[in-house]
Parts: structure tokens; sequence; C-alpha cells
């Protein structure tokens, strides 16, 4: 039964993904022509002065690329579930709800999941192209906890969604947002590295906190 | 499944709620810069300083209207105005001194103009964060050409990696400049250089009024200096003894030749590496924790002045031009002491979480507890929270758990079961 469900959100997302991932590939190229951009202006030794001491950034057009990912995904996975409280249904099926929430969740994770690893690596490899691997290795640092908010998004906007109350649910739209803001403090290029792990950390503990709206949902907790 | 589903939503509005309600509060009720301005007055041949008045200032104290918020004061207790302040300390204000006429000055039987002043003075910092590995480091360094065909400095095509190898690589192509790179490790090696690099210091910029290349570490501990001349390698083995345990070294080429920077051990010391053969000339401060403190080291025609500080105290030594220690003093910063707008706050929150940290370039997660006052904190949510039980009549072991959550995070703990109440939760 569950095999069934990950292959209906399947069926359910391929479409959208595709659109995730077209827009995704667009905002790569830009970041491409960008960078290309940067080395027709100015001599290459300038443009690594700038990039690498100066921490230019000409992939920060790629900051807040992961978190709408995110977001778009949840908003087509749950969307239509929450509609006519269409998602009850799925939810009454002779597997536990915490099984179900998560197997929704888990293919939707999966989707942003590997749409952001995507990004990553089209970005690595374009670095790679112009600079040298330890500029590679801090753009791909920095980009990280971008990556890591866009997983983020996704658990807050299903946070929000599945919650059957607005009280609640503007509650629990401050939490998300403030959470996902964790991974876009800024700083300077690669500042995040030693506490990727800790943030990967949180938001692990912070991923069952979606089974609650779901069980509020279930049980008509309104 | 349900228990773990409201923790993990509860944690998460905590640790959300620890960072972004200090954040608010810095926001609304954040001073201005915090940190004491300490100098060696040649006038006065004290101490002097310039600090940030916290609280209400005292009756008449305040002169200067447009920086009412500033005193500037001496050891000894005297108050300047702002224009007295900055006539006492003529080396660092030589321009306003010139526009007020007061130049050329004597001062100690010598007579000092204003360019003689502009070319003898020498100002450098070391911050914890410029401390290499407290910030995410540029990985790949250029080797200026120090004699350059033409007027200004120049960027070299290349930059070059310190591992096994002196290894350059061309920025037209982003490939390995085989021959360069060949070229200095050789030269390295010729020179006694063990591979693999441990440290390149250098300024790697080209607005500097010439350049003296980069100083390398090697793996024994050994300091290199290193140029290029001419597009050839110019490798000297220091004389820095390779068992002092180099941290840092801050190059910073200036026109008074002099000293070519700072170099910090491994055991807190800090010296000037000289011009006259890499002579280590140590900086008699006490108590530096390169780790917590701005460091600085003024130079003038007559004085040097090492000024150190941490966020509480700041410390300051005066030496002659030979620097040889004449005079010290300590001083606890006014803005050190807390508002009544942070007093209040930590009697409320029990600990902040902070993200970034001035004394490192890289993001932290950093716990801060305010002593007695978080369990103060503590104290007052844990009773809110008792008699809100006791008045709905409670009771179970999700009760409990909240009261743990609340024994460990005080008002935020409070807040997150707004978020996630114990009677909306179905059995």
């Amino acid at each position: 039964m569950l095999k069934a469900l990950l292959l209906k959100e399947f069926v359910k997302l391929r479409a959208f993904w595709i659109v995730a991932l077209v827009f995704n590939m667009c905002m790569l190229g830009y970041v491409y022509i960008t960078m290309n951009g940067l080395f027709r202006l100015d001599h290459a030794e300038v443009v690594w002065y700038r990039v690498i001491h100066l921490g230019q950034l000409y992939y920060s057009s790629l900051t807040y690329v992961p978190a709408v990912t995110g977001l778009f995904i949840a908003a087509v996975q749950f969307f239509p579930e929450m509609r006519n409280q269409r998602f009850r249904i799925s939810l009454h099926l002779p597997i536990a709800p915490h099984l179900i929430v998560m197997g929704h969740v888990f293919v939707g994770f999966l989707a942003v999941a590997v749409i952001l690893i995507i990004d990553l690596a089209g970005l690595g490899l374009m670095t790679h192209t112009r600079f040298p691997g330890e500029v590679v290795a801090r753009a791909l640092t920095t980009a990280a906890p971008w990556m890591l908010a866009g997983l983020s998004t996704y658990l807050g906007a299903t946070l929000v969604l599945l919650e059957p109350t607005w009280k609640i649910r503007m509650l629990n739209f401050a939490v998300a947002a403030g959470m996902t803001g964790l991974f876009l403090r800024g700083g300077v290029p690669g500042a995040y590295g030693p506490i990727l792990p800790i943030l990967c950390a949180a938001l692990l503990i912070y991923t069952p906190s979606v089974l609650l709206p779901a069980y509020r949902f279930r049980y008509r907790r309104v | 499944m349900l228990l773990l589903a409201r923790y993990a939503l509860m944690l998460t509005a905590v640790l959300v709620l620890a960072v972004y309600v200090p954040m608010l509060f810095d926001a609304s009720f954040g001073e201005r810069d915090k940190k004491t301005h300490m100098f060696y007055s040649p006038v006065l041949k004290k101490f002097i300083w310039r600090e940030l008045v916290v609280g209400t200032p005292p009756e008449g104290e305040i002169e200067d209207v447009h920086h009412a918020q500033y005193v500037q004061m001496d050891q000894d207790g005297n108050r300047y105005t702002r224009r007295d302040f900055e006539t006492m300390l003529p080396f660092i204000y030589y321009k306003n001194m010139d526009v007020w006429g007061l130049l050329p000055l004597e001062l100690e039987g010598q007579v000092f103009d204003k360019e003689v002043m502009r070319d003898e003075r020498q100002v450098m910092e070391l911050k914890p964060r410029q401390i290499a590995g407290r910030s995410p480091g540029d990985g790949v360094h250029p080797l200026i050409e120090s004699v350059p065909d033409r007027a200004g400095l120049v960027f070299p095509e290349e930059r070059f990696r310190l591992d096994q190898a002196m290894s350059f690589i061309n920025a037209d192509f982003n490939v390995l400049d085989r021959e360069k790179s060949i070229a200095y490790t050789q030269a390295l090696s010729e020179e006694g250089f063990v591979f693999p690099g441990r440290l390149v210091a250098g300024k790697p910029t080209i607005l500097k009024p010439f350049d003296e290349g980069v100083f390398l570490v090697d793996h024994a501990g050994a300091v290199f200096h290193v140029k290029q001349v001419e597009g050839e390698p110019w490798v000297v083995r220091t004389p820095i003894d390779p068992a002092i345990g180099v941290r840092h070294i801050k190059i910073s080429e200036n026109s008074r030749r002099d000293f070519y920077g700072l170099l910090l051990t491994n055991d807190d010391k800090i010296f000037v590496i000289s011009y006259d053969n890499y002579e280590l000339i140590p900086l008699p401060v006490d108590n530096y924790d390169p780790d917590r403190m701005d460091f600085k080291l003024i130079v003038n025609p007559l004085y040097r002045t090492a000024v150190y500080s941490d966020d509480t105290v700041i410390r300051a030594v005066a030496m002659d031009s030979e620097y040889t220690p004449i005079d010290s003093y300590e001083h606890v910063m006014a803005g050190a002491t807390p508002t009544l707008a942070e007093q209040v706050f930590s009697y409320i929150v029990p600990f902040r979480v902070d993200m970034s940290d001035p004394n490192t370039g890289y993001a932290v997660l950093r716990v801060t507890t305010f002593g007695v006052n978080s369990l103060i904190a503590i104290g007052m949510a844990l009773a809110a929270f008792v008699a809100v039980a006791l008045r709905t009549r409670a009771k179970g072991r999700m009760l409990a758990l909240d009261g743990v959550l609340v024994a460990f995070s005080g008002i935020y703990g409070l807040l997150a079961m707004i978020l996630a109440p114990r009677e909306n939760v179905c059995p």
C-alpha cells in the first residue's frame, strides 16, 4: 500500500518537478552567463582577485532559488490534498498515519533534494571551468546552506499547509520562516562551513514536526 | 510518534526564538561602537582615550554637542573637548592640526611638520578573525612582481597554492603553469624549504606603495621570504628560529621600511619583523589573548603604542622608538557595563544563540548564558508554567516533559508551548 502511495505522489509531482527543474536550470544558465561575463569585462587575474579575495559572488542570484523550489514543490504537493480535505481520505488508509504523512514528505523531500544536488553540481562544474579547486570548494560551501534552506522551506511550507487552524498556521509560518532564515544569514563566502553539520542535525530534528499538523487534521483537532 | 512530532516542533521553535529574540533586542536597544579608543599622548606623556558614555552623563560633562555620546579623558581623570583631545594626539590628527594652524609642532626638542608626521606614522592591526584558520581563507595567493617595469604594481596572471609544491595556476586558462611552479619549488627546496608548506602571508593587493612578496612557513616551522624579482624567484631563508612556533604573520608594506609586519606565535607572543635581517622584536604585551583581543600597534616619530582589548578591558603599552616599554595602562571600558535594557533582558531570557561572532569570520551557533540572571529567568518561566498547570489541573507525562523543556529553555519553551498546545494533541 505504501508503495502505491509513493507511486501516486511520484505521478502527481512528475510534471511539476520538471517545471521546477527547468526553472533551476535557467537560473544556473543565468549564473553561467554572469560568470563568463566577468571574464569578458575584466582581466582573468582581476576577476580572480575579486572573487577570491574580495568575496564577489557571481552566483548570488542562486541564493533564494532553492527556497522558491522547496516552496513550489510543497505547494503543488499539498494544496490539492488540502482542497476539500482530500488528504483525509489518504489518512484513513489502513496504514499508520505517520507512515502516510512521512511517505508523502519523503517523495517531496527527495524531489527537492535531487534538484538541489543538480544545482550544486552545476555550480561546482561551471566554477571548475574558470577557477582553481579552492574556489570550487568555497563556492559549494557557500551555496550548501542555501540548499538546506530549500529543504527547510519545503518542510516549513508542508507544516503550514497541513495545519487545519489559522491561528496555529500563522505560528507555524513564523517558526518555518525563522528556521529557513537561519540558513540565509549571509557572511563571508564559505562562512557556514563549520556549522553545516549542526544545521543538518537541526533540520533532521525539525523534520518529524510535520506530523503534528497532520495528526491534528486527521483527528479533527480544530 | 506524536510526542516526537510535538517536541520536534517545540525544539525547533526554541532554537528559532533563541536566535531571533536577542537579534530583535539588539536591533532595538543595541548601542553604537562600544569599544574605547586609547592612545598614548606624546604631548601629555599620559594615556588618553575616547569612549561611549553609558547611562546619563554627569552634569556639565559633555561639552561637544555634536558628539554628545562620547567622552574624552586621560588616565588622571581629566576630561577634554573633542578638539583638545585631538591636539593631544597631533600625530594622529595631523590634518586637523594643520587646518587649525598648529603645525609645525615642537615636541621634545624636535620640530614636526605635516609631511614628517604623515611619512613617519604607521598603524598595524591584528584582529582575531584575521588570524589564519579563524576565517575562510583565500587558498590561492598572488605573487606580485616586486620590481615592475612601470610606475604601479600589477596583478600577476597566476596565483599559487602551497602544499606539496609551490604551484602556480594561470588565471587566463585555469591551468597549472608547470615551468613557473618548478622554478619556485626548486628555488625554495634549494634554500631548505620542507614541503608541505604551512602558512602563506602577504598582502594580496596592488593598492600599496611597493611589494615585499610573501612570507612562507614550511613544514618544520622555518620562515622564508619569497619575492618575484624581474620574473625570477627570490628566496631568503630568514634567521627566525623554527622552534618559535609561528601561528600567523601579517605583512603590510609601509614606506617607513622599519618592519615587514607582525608575527604571532602559538604561545600568544607577538613580534614585529624588523627590516634589519628579519630580527624579531618582542612587543611587551601582558595578558594578550589573540583569539579574543583586537591588537593595534600605533607608530609615530617619538613613540610606539601597543593597544589591545577584549570586550571588557583595554590595555596599552607605550614604548620608545626602540620598543623599550616606558609606561602601561589598563582600563575597564565604559561600554562593557551592561545597559539597563541589557540587564532587564538578561532576567527575561535564559540564554541567547548568536550566529555571528566578531572574533571569527565563520558562522557560529554560540550559546551565551547570563549567569545567575539566567537561573532567575528560568525560575520565573517555571513559576509561570506551574501556575498555569495548577490552574488548568493539567497532569501526565507530557506535562512533565514540558516542565523539563521550560527548565532548560525558560521563556522560549513557554512560547513554544503556545505553538503546540498539549490539549490540542490527540491521545
